[in-house]
């Protein structure tokens, strides 16, 4: 058995820059949609519409004006709550990277973030500010700031201060040492956090207009399942899935790529 | 120590009481050549090599890094296929052991599963054997032990005990103390030794180290270019030290030749 | 204790530093300090209405505990939690190996993981609700669906961690391909599994939870959104903090614990992470 069948056999470190990937993803993307057009053809109509007329009742959506309202409402809580989560979350993950006391101060905390139930989070926040933004808002923080917290953190341990001394050494200024080398060690987890975090926050959020709202996707869709409009909820959750994979391709994955340019090997992997 | 010819590897010599005949293996490599596919086109290793090592003899593949030394133990060893050429054996069948430049041993079990675990087509192995390789290289109190609960050097003897414990015709190390410290590395050039004259195995060595050439080997090879250009006998006699006249003017000589390239 | 400051270190001190650096101490430090301020804040500024009140959270458990209604609805949560987290990791070990193991898979369903990830619960728990309604299989099936993308990729990754230098070793001492399986692959692999089920595991509690909000009548998601009918703040954090105990007891006293039996021969210890 040579070196070269144990490799292919078990196949190559996943390469993002790679032109012979479309036709296997090509393949994947057609296979969902024929697993869609499969599913629906066993499912009642009403349960699993056919992709053809989700596309239809978006269109209608769209077309109606109603979807630009809920869309800008749903993305402005996420903005806010995500920012706030960033924002008290790195402050917290430096904190604990860089005095032993503070982390362990605040490690409970973290550890009871991270382990509530995201409802447990909306029903909390939603009974202390009621029917406003600062619910899904303080929702957020208290789900994302946490994690963002923890990945940060990690980061800030991890920075080489073998690099610091030599820089000290070489008299590099502060401010040259923070961009050259302390925030490119740092890159790869705050591209984690900021990843991760803004998953959760659209999680969160999406969650949160359940209870505290009237308007923004989540409540748009709960409203169709209370109302047995299923092809409605239907078309919401791909609106949805839409702005999601927008983020997640448009912004999130060239920014990955970009940050880690030269690693070899870093895996952006769910932290644990 | 010269080279010796003992064809008929009978059991004859001394030291040898693990089995009853010990052997040892003779390798012969004609017009061998080695091409990889690249990005950037075809690299071509080397081409045309010819070496005939003969039985029971400690010969040293000298090389700098990257001149394909490694290559040329995959190859002997059939982890990697020659581009083009032979690859002989006698006997035909021989059994190859292998040490690498890095121990590669198992994490999750202990020294002795570790030396278990090359004997899948082996019935009879026992524990015993596993432990009787143990001793060999001085890590009697670690039968059980995890890797990463031992240092460098000994991991790296595990590594070579589990190659001698298939009781291999061939031994082939490939740089097998260069990520050890220097005493580390003295010590277990000092047993490779003693262990080599003991058992009388064909031993195939690669190395970028001149000094360590030369303290070990029968016979030294230096690969550049793609090509071996240079085959010395180490006149030398063992034990050898060092520092002494006889080793140095030696060396001297060597390194001259090394550098010809 | 470290006698830096020379060997006459009072009793005082001792006591100081032991606040400062002794993990547990400061763990109950951090908790006793938020405790405080809230019961400070909320009755020193009339807020116990709108920010609750530790003293009455506390009281609030013990009686969710001795009514036997805590218990009674975390046996339901529980119930669901565990089935679809089995099924979820029956399904995608197999599957997250089989795709990690081959390029072309690999390629074709990156996305698939991709967009998994990427779901909100709440597309998911509404989806399995229409389909399958009131009752045990909506939390279970959403816990499936959510909890599979991560297996996977926890999988596909742990595929590529494989030492290829340790299957080059086996293959030059002829070792056989499931001579290699059941010795390198396996034991490889088993770490990172195992980290992965732990993951899916607090991935399907999320997901129960929200399930039960919008199609259970019973659970501790379903009590914790009751909560909002009454507007009780208190319940809402007494429902929150029993059921974060037993995670962290599960957690921690259990699946840790396993974890280090099992897997005695690393070196590093896991991070402190449940998750998100």
């Amino acid at each position: 058995m040579s070196a070269e069948t144990i490799r292919s056999g078990l196949g190559d470190r996943l390469s993002d820059v790679d032109v012979n990937q479309w036709p296997a993803r090509i393949v994947g993307i057609v296979l969902f949609f024929v697993g869609w057009y499969a599913v629906a053809s066993v499912f009642p109509n009403e349960l699993m519409p056919y992709p053809i007329e989700t596309l239809r009742v978006v269109y209608d959506l769209v077309g109606s004006g109603k979807v630009l309202p809920e869309v800008t409402a749903t993305l402005t809580r996420i903005f806010w709550g995500f920012l706030a989560s960033m924002l008290l979350g790195i402050q917290m993950g430096v904190f604990m990277g860089l005095d032993d006391y503070q982390r362990k101060f605040l490690t409970p905390h973290i550890v009871i973030g991270l382990s509530a139930p995201l409802i447990a989070w909306s029903v909390i926040a939603t009974l202390i500010f009621g029917f406003s933004i600062y619910a899904p808002i303080l929702a957020t923080i208290l789900t994302a700031a946490p994690f963002i917290a923890i990945t940060v953190w990690k980061g800030v341990e991890d920075i080489d201060t073998d690099l610091l001394e030599m820089s000290n050494s070489f008299g590099i200024t502060r401010r040259r040492t923070i961009f050259k080398v302390v925030l490119p060690s740092v890159a790869p987890e705050l591209f984690t956090a900021f990843r991760f975090g803004l998953s959760l926050s659209w999680k969160i959020v999406t969650i949160t207009e359940i209870f505290a709202s009237n308007s923004g996707i989540g409540y748009q869709i709960i409203r169709a399942y209370g109302f047995v409009r299923f092809d409605e909820a239907w078309a919401w959750a791909v609106i949805f899935m839409g702005i999601v994979l927008i983020l997640e391709y448009g912004v999130i994955k060239p920014v990955q790529w970009r940050v880690l340019r030269y690693r070899p090997d870093t895996e952006i992997s769910l932290v644990g | 120590m010269a080279s010796h010819t003992d064809d008929d590897a009978d059991g004859t010599e001394a030291g040898g009481t693990r089995r009853a005949e010990p052997t040892a293996g003779a390798i012969h490599l004609e017009e061998l050549t080695k091409q990889f596919d690249t990005d950037d086109g075809v690299e071509r290793v080397f081409e045309d090599v010819d070496v005939h090592i003969e039985p029971g003899s400690f010969v040293t593949l000298l090389g700098r890094s990257g001149s394909g030394k490694s290559t040329i133990l995959k190859l002997v060893s059939g982890v990697l296929k020659p581009t083009s050429g032979e690859i002989r054996f006698e006997p035909d069948d021989v059994t190859i052991g292998y040490v690498f430049q890095s121990p590669r041993l198992l994490p999750w079990n202990t020294c002795l599963e570790n030396i278990e675990f090359v004997h899948e087509h082996n019935p009879a192995y026992s524990d015993e054997t596993g432990r009787e390789y143990l001793d060999l290289v001085d890590l009697s109190e670690h039968y059980n032990k995890y890797p990463s609960q031992l240092s460098g050097g000994q991991r790296q003897r595990v590594g070579i005990a589990r190659a001698l414990s298939i009781d291999p015709d061939i031994l082939l190390m490939d740089e097998p103390f260069s990520n050890l410290d220097e005493i580390t590395a003295e010590e277990l050039r000092a047993e490779l030794l003693s262990i080599w004259q003991q058992l009388n195995k064909t031993i195939f060595f690669v190395t970028h180290d001149i000094d360590e050439a030369i303290e070990l080997s029968d016979r030294i090879l230096m690969l550049g270019d793609g090509q071996i250009y240079a085959d010395l006998d180490v006149p030398l006699e063992r034990p050898r030290s060092i520092d002494s006249e006889e080793f140095l003017s030696f060396r001297q000589q060597a390194i001259d030749t090394f550098h010809s390239v | 204790m470290r006698g830096v400051s020379g060997s006459s270190r009072s009793t005082f001190g001792r006591i100081r530093e032991a606040l400062r650096t002794n993990e547990v101490l400061v763990f109950a430090e951090s908790i006793v300090t938020v405790i405080v301020v809230w019961m400070v804040i909320a009755h020193g500024l009339n807020l116990v209405d709108s920010i609750s009140s530790p003293e009455l959270i506390l009281a609030k458990v013990v009686e969710l505990i001795t009514s036997g209604l805590f218990f009674t609805h975390l046996v339901d949560t529980m119930r669901r939690t565990l089935f679809g987290f089995a099924i979820g990791v029956i399904i995608a070990t197999p599957l997250g190996i089989a795709i990690g193991l081959s390029d072309f898979l690999k390629t074709a369903f990156k996305d698939y993981v991709t967009v998994g990830l990427a779901l909100p619960d709440l597309l998911v728990v509404v989806f399995v609700a229409m389909l399958f309604g009131i009752g045990d299989l909506t939390p279970a099936g959403a816990a499936v669906v959510l909890a599979i993308p991560y297996m996977m990729q926890t999988l596909i990754e742990g595929v590529d961690d494989i030492d290829t230098d340790l299957l080059e070793m086996g293959a030059s001492f002829d070792a056989s391909r499931r001579r290699l399986l059941r010795r390198v692959v396996v034991p490889s692999l088993l770490p990172e599994w195992f980290g992965g089920v732990r993951y899916s595991l607090a991935i399907s509690w999320k997901a129960v939870t929200l399930a039960e909000v919008v199609a259970a009548e019973t659970g501790v998601g379903f009590m914790i959104r009751k909560q909002m009918d009454t507007l009780s703040l208190t319940g809402a954090f007494a429902w929150t903090v029993l059921f974060i105990v037993i995670l962290l007891v599960i957690e921690y006293g259990v699946l840790r614990q396993l974890e280090r039996l099992a897997f005695s021969w690393r070196e590093e210890v896991s991070d402190v992470v449940v998750a998100p």
